[in-house]
């Protein structure tokens, strides 16, 4: 896990906050972005996508009947 | 509390492949971790095995279909066969011959889970456990 530091100014701390809670604030901050700069990411790829609802049936369907190969042998004693 | 929720292959797939708005489940739970999304850990070697046809489909580069990949991927649980196996023949009862649904219904019985699923046979044979894409999206829309 990386770390960072932050300066805060230290008659902060003496206010409403203390030291854990600035860094909860911070860490929870730096998460949020993190996630929204990924899925932004995410959607600008997918907008790309030349796959159809037909695409996903095929594929879900081929997956499935392996899937259902593969569990067989739990069943079909 | 985060409640267990097994996803089937037509949810990831949509959301892999960019199609409809399967994704959104996936983004919207990422942040406000409602649902620990789960899958028998075979479709997890599954999706491997077909990433080269998700490149084909979806004409992404390999860098960008490995991004898609992991994106959503790790957002589920992978569960090993050894923790449902035993489910499945009291799967194979309920669904009748819709064999296709008992690893999904399996493990969501030994988890005592629901299913995410947009199959509508699949919800017409278990209508208290399968939810669909738009009711977990009603489920959010209601938590905002």
């Amino acid at each position: 896990m990386a770390q960072i530091t932050i300066d805060i100014p230290e008659t902060e701390f003496t206010k409403d906050l203390s030291r854990e809670e600035f860094e909860k604030i911070a860490k929870d901050a730096i998460e949020r972005e993190i996630k929204e700069r990924k899925w932004k990411r995410f959607k600008k790829i997918i907008s790309k996508s030349k796959a159809t609802e037909k695409d996903v049936e095929e594929l879900t369907k081929k997956a499935e009947e392996s899937m259902r190969k593969h569990y067989s042998k739990y069943y079909d004693k | 509390m985060i409640n267990d929720i097994v996803v089937d292959f037509n949810v990831v797939f949509s959301a892999i492949l960019g199609v409809g708005h399967s994704y959104k489940i996936f983004e919207i739970n990422d942040k406000i971790k409602k649902f620990n999304f789960i899958a028998p850990q075979f479709m997890y070697v599954e999706i491997g095995i077909h990433s080269d046809e998700i490149i084909k489909k979806t004409k992404f580069s390999l860098e960008k279909a490995q991004e898609t990949i992991k994106t959503i991927i790790e957002q589920i649980t992978f569960i090993s066969d050894e923790e449902f196996k035993n489910k499945t023949e009291e799967a194979k009862q309920i669904l009748k011959g819709h064999e296709k649904d008992i690893p999904y219904l399996a493990l969501a019985l030994a988890k005592n889970c629901k299913i995410l699923s947009g199959d509508k046979i699949f919800k017409e044979l278990c209508p208290d456990t399968v939810e669909t894409p738009r009711e977990i999206l009603n489920i959010f829309e209601s938590l905002a």
